[in-house]
């Protein structure tokens, strides 16, 4: 491969540029898919009032464990079916998403920003402030994560500003390294020296110069982490560590619905699904984001997809040979 | 020719394409070639010209984005490429077909032993056994003159330099005793000093064993001191293929010609060097005439076509419109031995 | 070699010492346990008398210096719940976990490596791509709901293996599923992605120049070079295990291990025990760790680590 050059290979054209991306986009149906679930369920939870057929918290004896629309016994007026207390199970799934996503945004956020100052600072600083903060990344990544997490929250008492202060503290080390170490590879570059020459402040130099190059990681690990979180938010919802009834969360809905499994299997399932959907929705369009926003994997993809259509066509004409 | 016993190795109008999202760029176009038995064929160019993917091919190394697009690869007579010659290839590779690497630092097991490195070799196709294979290996490194060669096999790559590692690949390459050796730019990657007793090792061994070489260079004094006969490479397509004196002594290629111009000379220091004006041939929209064209000093209208490959000698060709009128030109100033 | 040992393991004694003065920073000053361990109900007497009993009514200083006596010599008092030593019962529901992170991680880490090395021979085709798809389902599914679904598919529906608990082989299949299933994904793309990295490499194109064979240059050629960050992985997910990660499978599928007696410690109100845990688990995945540095050194003599 080395072996070739291709000269006078044309960058894309700034021209149309959007409309390219987006056509790209579109020749990769999985994370065509994606993209528009994950708008889907944000614009379902932001407007949540306005979709939600029902009061997610609005009980109907009568109507308990009501099976889906399609199944012997359900109706149209409980799309998804009723829960043990006769809740709409749609209305609690779209209104679940509003925690759920709301958590994630907030922790990503919280642990984000103060890893990445964190990891500014270590970077640009290096020297004894590095190796401290280095020192406190190693030491918490050594810790037991998930006891630790339980131990905080059944002595402090369970909540949701709990839940996103424990799962940032618990999650920023992530950003500090990232950061850490693009700021160091940029720290070597000649415009950095220049500017330092020229007499720019620390501060000036560590924003304007520096955070510009982290864009890209950064947001790559964001969007990952924040399908981790709205998995970890899951998880200690469920285990009745996380969102408090009367609020709802997806994992606090599965859990509530865990006992009734025997008999109305939905109302462990559509909550459950929908966590998956979103999540694998996320990781399928920031995989192509990914992969896009990095010329040699994108070269890749085209040899691959390439390859595959050659190997394809080679088997069909030898079938039908 | 026709009774006569074929070529040890022969290239029929190779064309290997790459699929890139910039378009197809074609890295052979059309290639023929063939080497004998003991022969050792330079094969010269600059960078992009097609020499290593010419090795690829012959090595079956071509793998997606890239794919050999037409033409045939015979050993001995018989086809290698496609799925006929899959049996045939598998079983020369490695036996009677080998190769030695341009950079020696990348090219060995990091984490397998020298000794593992060249006894698998000696197992996979002598079918002998542990000890004799450890003895072989150990015959091996003392040929290509490592000492201590007992201890030496123990040892991992990274203990080693970049000499003595092209020496390790060397001796992996000779394991079974070839009748092919492909060398591509085997010196390229090392320091002065070594790449002279690189190529006496090459040469010595070559003559010991009888085997012939294609030796893949864009150092045109090398191929001067080693090479029986030459082929020129550019973009993608042979330009002249000659006995080594012919090259030299009366290039027929303008290309040819100005490669020789460009070599660096130790008698004239004061001389600023000359170079070929202009660039390469972009691979992706190739010019359908002589691609060397848009460079040529002495090109003509006619050169708009492709040209044929011309007879200049009793065993020279030529890719040119124009080699009658340039056959006695310019005398070269390198001297063959 | 000595040297390093020395060095991991007084980087370990110092993660231990945080580790301790953590859990009591927050058991004793977050919270409280005198609160975490009476009802609401308890009167001001009664407080007073279980502070006296467990030693919460002393200086905070000394509680610290007992506490860290405590935790190392490894005796760290009753339990609430079960009224017999905290150590007792960690040493008891240890190995459960330990069976369960074995057959389930266990199990991921041997399937991870034939599923991605078989997917990086041809990166893009048929197999790559329903490893990669299956791979990235499995990462995006809530580990809780997965073993609910396995519960009502092969327990409710089928009737074909036990719903929850500890039994014979049968109980362990589902739990081990559940766990194995994120781990297998990240494993399998780690040895996929490394893997194409790997054949890539000159030294490969080496091997097929030798004419070495196709399962030579996967298992014998490559494997090895990937064998460090794959090792890596494989212990990282062994201790995330241990450090607690198997609490929602054990919760679900009521496996009495580690993270299931840390749930009930929780709910029966059990600070004691609870503390236990952590610092024990806290001390194993040290020692865990610097275990496996020392195995990396072993495999690859090209380590240097300081």
């Amino acid at each position: 491969m080395a072996a070739i050059s291709v000269y006078g290979a044309d960058t894309a054209p700034p021209k149309g540029r959007r409309w390219e991306l987006l056509a790209e986009l579109w020749q990769d149906k999985a994370a065509t898919a994606g993209l528009v679930a994950v708008l889907v369920v944000v614009l379902a939870s932001i407007f949540a009032p306005l979709v939600a057929p029902h009061d997610p918290a609005a009980q109907d004896i009568i109507a308990r464990m009501d099976p889906p629309f399609w199944m012997e016994g359900g109706s149209t007026t409980h799309l998804l079916g009723t829960d043990h207390l006769g809740r709409d199970i749609l209305s609690r799934v779209i209104y679940g998403g509003r925690a759920s996503l709301l958590i994630a945004a907030a922790v990503v956020l919280v642990a984000g920003g103060f890893g990445t100052m964190l990891g500014l600072l270590a970077g640009y600083r290096g020297g004894r402030t590095d190796s401290v903060i280095m020192r406190i990344v190693d030491a918490q990544v050594a810790l037991p994560g998930l006891l630790l997490i339980l131990l905080v929250i059944s002595a402090v008492g369970p909540g949701i500003t709990t839940l996103i202060i424990v799962l940032a503290i618990a999650n920023w080390m992530i950003y500090a390294r990232v950061v850490r170490s693009v700021v160091l590879g940029v720290r070597e570059m000649e415009y950095i020296e220049a500017a330092e020459i020229l007499g720019c402040k620390p501060g000036r130099i560590m924003f304007l110069h520096i955070l510009p190059n982290l864009i890209s990681p950064l947001m790559t690990l964001a969007i990952l982490e924040f399908t981790n979180i709205i998995l970890a938010e899951a998880a200690l919802s469920f285990l009745g560590l996380g969102v408090q009834p009367p609020a709802t969360s997806w994992g606090l809905d599965v859990a509530s619905g865990k006992n009734y499994i025997f008999v109305a299997w939905w109302v462990v399932a559509f909550p459950g699904l929908a966590i998956a959907i979103t999540v694998l929705s996320i990781s399928l369009f920031a995989n192509w984001l990914r992969v896009t926003t990095d010329p040699q994997e994108r070269e890749k993809r085209f040899a691959r997809g390439q390859a595959g259509a050659l190997r394809r066509a080679a088997e069909a004409k030898r079938s039908a040979a | 020719m026709i009774g006569s016993t074929p070529p040890l190795l022969e290239l029929r109008n190779v064309c290997v394409n790459f699929d890139t999202m910039a378009g197809t760029a074609q890295g052979l176009r059309g290639v023929s070639l063939t080497i004998d038995r003991g022969e050792t064929l330079g094969l010269v160019g600059e960078s992009g010209s097609g020499k290593s993917v010419t090795a690829q091919a012959i090595m079956g190394l071509i793998e997606a984005p890239g794919r050999i697009a037409s033409g045939d690869i015979l050993w001995d007579g018989r086809s290698i490429l496609g799925p006929k010659g899959k049996a045939l290839a598998q079983s020369i590779r490695g036996k009677k077909l080998s190769m030695v690497f341009q950079n020696p630092m990348t090219s060995l097991n990091p984490l397998m032993t020298i000794g593992a490195q060249i006894q698998e070799v000696l197992t996979r196709h002598l079918g002998v056994s542990r000890r004799q294979a450890r003895e072989r290996a150990i015959e091996l490194i003392d040929m290509v003159g490592i000492g201590m060669p007992e201890q030496r096999l123990d040892q991992l790559p990274h203990e080693f330099s970049g000499g003595m590692r092209q020496r390790v690949m060397i001796a992996i390459a000779i394991a079974c005793e070839p009748e092919l050796l492909v060398a591509d730019e085997p010196t390229t990657a090392l320091d002065v000093t070594v790449q002279a007793q690189i190529l006496d090792l090459l040469e010595e061994i070559q003559r010991r064993m009888n085997l012939a070489v294609m030796l893949i260079t864009h150092d045109l004094g090398v191929v001067a001191e080693t090479c029986h006969r030459v082929a020129v490479m550019y973009g993608g397509q042979i330009m002249e293929d000659a006995p080594v004196q012919d090259i030299f002594n009366k290039p027929c290629h303008p290309y040819t010609r100005g490669l020789i111009r460009a070599t660096p000379r130790v008698d004239q220091v004061n001389e600023r060097l000359w170079s070929i004006e202009g660039m390469p041939p972009n691979l992706l929209a190739p010019p359908p005439g002589c691609p060397f064209m848009p460079r040529c000093p002495s090109a003509l209208a006619l050169c708009e076509t492709r040209p044929p490959s011309i007879q200049t000698g009793a065993a020279s060709i030529a890719a040119c419109w124009n080699t009658q009128t340039t056959y006695h030109s310019e005398p070269s100033h390198v001297r063959t031995p | 070699m000595t040297k390093f040992l020395l060095h991991r393991l007084w980087q370990g004694f110092i993660v231990v010492i945080v580790v301790t003065t953590v859990v009591f920073v927050i058991t004793r000053l977050v919270g409280n346990p005198v609160d975490m361990a009476l009802p609401l109900s308890a009167t001001d007497a009664q407080r007073a008398e279980f502070a006296r009993q467990t030693g919460l009514d002393r200086p905070i200083f000394e509680q610290f210096v007992t506490f860290v006596g405590e935790a190392v010599s490894l005796q760290f008092g009753d339990s609430l719940w079960q009224r017999r030593p905290a150590m007792a019962i960690f040493w008891e529901v240890l190995p459960n976990t330990l069976i369960l992170l074995l057959a389930g991680i266990g199990g991921a880490i041997v399937a991870s490596l034939f599923l991605g090395i078989f997917a990086a021979v041809r990166p893009g085709g048929l197999l790559d791509r329903a490893v990669t798809t299956v791979a990235l389902v499995g990462l995006s599914l809530p580990q809780f709901w997965v073993g609910l679904m396995l519960i009502m598919f092969f327990a409710v529906i089928m009737k074909v293996l036990p719903t929850s608990g500890m039994g014979g082989p049968a109980y362990l299949v589902m739990p081990a599923l559940t766990l194995a299933l994120p781990s297998l994904a990240r494993l399998t793309m780690l040895v996929r992605s490394s893997m194409i990295d790997e054949l890539n490499k000159q030294y490969v194109k080496t091997a097929r120049v030798k004419g070495m064979s196709q399962s030579s240059i996967l298992f014998r050629h490559a494997l090895r070079n990937i064998l460090v960050p794959f090792l890596t992985l494989c212990g990282w997910e062994l201790t995330y295990g241990l450090a607690g990660f198997t609490v929602v499978v054990e919760s679900v599928f009521a496996w009495p291990g580690l993270g299931y007696t840390a749930m009930q410690a929780i709910q029966r109100n059990d600070p004691f025990l609870l503390q236990a845990i952590v610092i024990c688990i806290s001390f194993i995945i040290v020692i865990f760790n610097i275990g496996l540095d020392v195995l990396f050194k072993l495999i690859d003599p090209r380590i240097k680590i300081g």
